[in-house]
């Protein structure tokens, strides 16, 4: 009996007016009605028809539907239209979106992203994702991961882990064809009593690392296009765990930052091997020690490094080579032994007179230029160098 | 269908000092006028009103035909040019988040069904108005959001890879030529 009367048009037209009537949004709509009368007699499309129909005030339920031209669906409109529609939806949508088909999938990976910049942090509490100022928390829970998007709400993910999931989504903007960033950051940072399943800080900041890098491995290109990386690390293999993963030359710029409250050494011997760090133009390694050979900066046009000590021998070797650099610019060297400065004599070469003379600064002409001079400025525990002109040294 | 008569189904709002007025006739016959202003947002039409030569003079005795829009869109898309006749240019999108949202005028305006939704779409490209575009796109993009690829799927009526395989299967598998 149901049945017969659910096949009588009218009838089913009735129902979608009383659904109308309850004020639900038209999806929500055609869900409730689906499921309340147990049936799937009428295709979304038809039901929005007659929702709408009521919306403008068009009741009669008598009305010819043949009378209606034909109408395009969403594939019929011209891939140009559909490329703009994706580009409107916020990146969390593009994200589903692609799970609705091959096609889809295709043009939301045509697309060039919107976002330059990508920051990944791993805390206590989970882990964020930043795509520019778009903001993804993926927040810790006994029984899975909460997502929290910037002005687009909430979801549960039972049984998730944060730091998955958002490698999850880090994996997928990566992926990315066209995409060239200019900023990707990284930062883990975890409290020290930190234990979880039974893991310390120590172990649980190796398996972090170890997802990075599982993830930066396992994208369908062999290198990502990144200008500027800059990472909060407590060692050199979590460096390894992403910068090798980087496009050497698109690189240009590096910035490593001790994520430890106490300042460490940080080995750099495999890290000046690679391709990535002899091909960057600016480095910054912020509240480390390092030690290593003078040698291996020279190429950076600006560079920021903390040595443990600085032997005098090596930066004479520093100077001869940054005054055959055209591209130099500038570069601070700081050392935790002091440089006794009464010992920065002739050996350096032959230096530019000053006057009156100064004790700090220190001027060296380049070979093939009248104007341009290298300066010296040492103090104890800090060195630096500056390409600059002869009119400057005039204090 | 005959040719309506030429009494205007959308009125000029908003009458600033003496504007031009243009006639328009839609696919099916109806005839709208439409203001100087609102008509400049459709860079079509309004190429085809410069290379047409027309003026202030004689604007409304050569109604323009648009062959390719109905009368029901046409209506949607001059009530939308004129309600934004006198917008300000938007600002370049920059890098940062868009959170915009559609002024209420607009979404009641263009609460329609979307396959209704893609004939107006189909039209404002064609008529190359960008505003009344991008409200489109995100009309669909806001009816998008929150929602799981499954839902999606019924809303727009795409049929899963398994489902277009099998379409294509069957289609392969129907008795054809042979060769």
């Amino acid at each position: 009996m149901a049945e017969e009367i659910l096949n009588n048009e009218q009838v089913l037209r009735g129902c979608i007016l009383y659904e109308f009537t309850q004020g639900r949004p038209v999806f929500q709509s055609f869900l409730h009605f689906t499921r309340s009368l147990d049936t799937n007699l009428i295709d979304y499309r038809e039901f929005e028809f007659w929702f709408y129909r009521f919306y403008n005030g068009e009741t009669d339920l008598t009305y010819d539907t043949s009378l209606e031209s034909k109408k395009p669906t969403l594939f019929e409109l011209p891939v140009e239209i559909i490329e703009q529609i994706v580009d409107e939806l916020d990146f969390r949508t593009q994200l589903v979106l692609r799970k609705v088909s091959t096609d889809f999938r295709h043009i939301v990976e045509k697309r060039v992203p919107s976002y330059k910049s990508i920051t990944l942090f791993i805390e206590d509490y989970g882990a964020m994702l930043y795509f520019d100022q778009h903001e993804i928390v993926y927040n810790r829970t006994r029984e899975g991961c909460w997502v929290r998007y910037l002005y687009r709400g909430t979801r549960f993910l039972p049984g998730v882990d944060p730091v998955k999931q958002a490698m999850i989504d880090l994996k997928y903007a990566l992926s990315h064809p066209k995409m060239i960033l200019e900023e990707l950051k990284i930062r883990v940072f975890l409290s020290s009593h930190r234990v979880e399943e039974g893991k310390n800080e120590k172990e649980l900041r190796v398996e972090h690392f170890q997802s990075i890098k599982d993830t930066l491995s396992s994208l369908n290109k062999p290198t990502i296009n990144v200008s500027k990386l800059e990472m909060h690390v407590k060692n050199h293999e979590e460096v390894l765990s992403v910068l090798p993963y980087l496009t050497p030359g698109t690189l240009s710029e590096i910035e490593f930052h001790c994520a430890n409250t106490a300042k460490i050494r940080l080995q750099m011997a495999q890290i000046t091997k690679l391709d990535q760090w002899k091909q960057a133009k600016v480095l910054k390694i912020d509240r480390f020690f390092t030690q290593f050979d003078l040698k291996n900066v020279a190429h950076f046009n600006k560079f920021e490094v903390s040595f443990a000590k600085i032997s005098l021998k090596s930066l004479v070797e520093l100077k001869d080579t940054l005054i055959h650099c055209p591209e130099f610019d500038r570069c601070t060297l700081e050392t935790s032994k002091p440089i006794n400065v009464k010992l920065i004599d002739s050996n350096f070469g032959q230096e530019i007179p000053q006057d009156p003379p100064t004790e700090m600064y220190h001027y060296y002409a380049y070979p093939d230029s009248e104007e341009i001079v290298l300066e010296m400025c040492v103090v104890p525990k800090r060195i630096l160098f500056k390409k600059t002109t002869r009119k400057s040294m005039t204090r | 269908m005959s040719v309506e008569p030429e009494v205007p189904i959308v009125q000029v709002e908003e009458v600033r000092e003496n504007p031009v007025l243009y006639k328009i006739i839609s696919s099916d016959n109806h005839v709208f006028t439409i203001s100087e202003h609102a008509v400049k947002l459709s860079k079509t039409l309004w190429d085809l009103i410069t290379n047409l030569g027309l003026t202030a003079e004689n604007a409304l005795d050569n109604p323009i035909p648009v062959e390719n829009v109905n009368g029901k869109n046409m209506e949607t898309i001059v009530q939308f040019c004129e309600r934004h006749k006198y917008d300000e240019e938007e600002p370049e999108y920059t890098n940062y988040i868009r959170e915009f949202v559609l002024p209420e005028w607009d979404r009641q305006l263009l609460s329609i069904d979307n396959e209704e939704l893609f004939q107006l779409i189909l039209a404002t490209n064609y008529l190359d108005i960008q505003k009344l575009m991008d409200y489109c796109c995100r009309v669909i993009g806001d009816m998008a959001k929150d929602k799981t690829p499954e839902e999606l799927r019924i809303i727009y009526g795409i049929p899963t890879d398994a489902e277009d395989d099998a379409l294509e299967r069957s289609a392969s598998d129907s008795p054809g030529p042979s060769g």
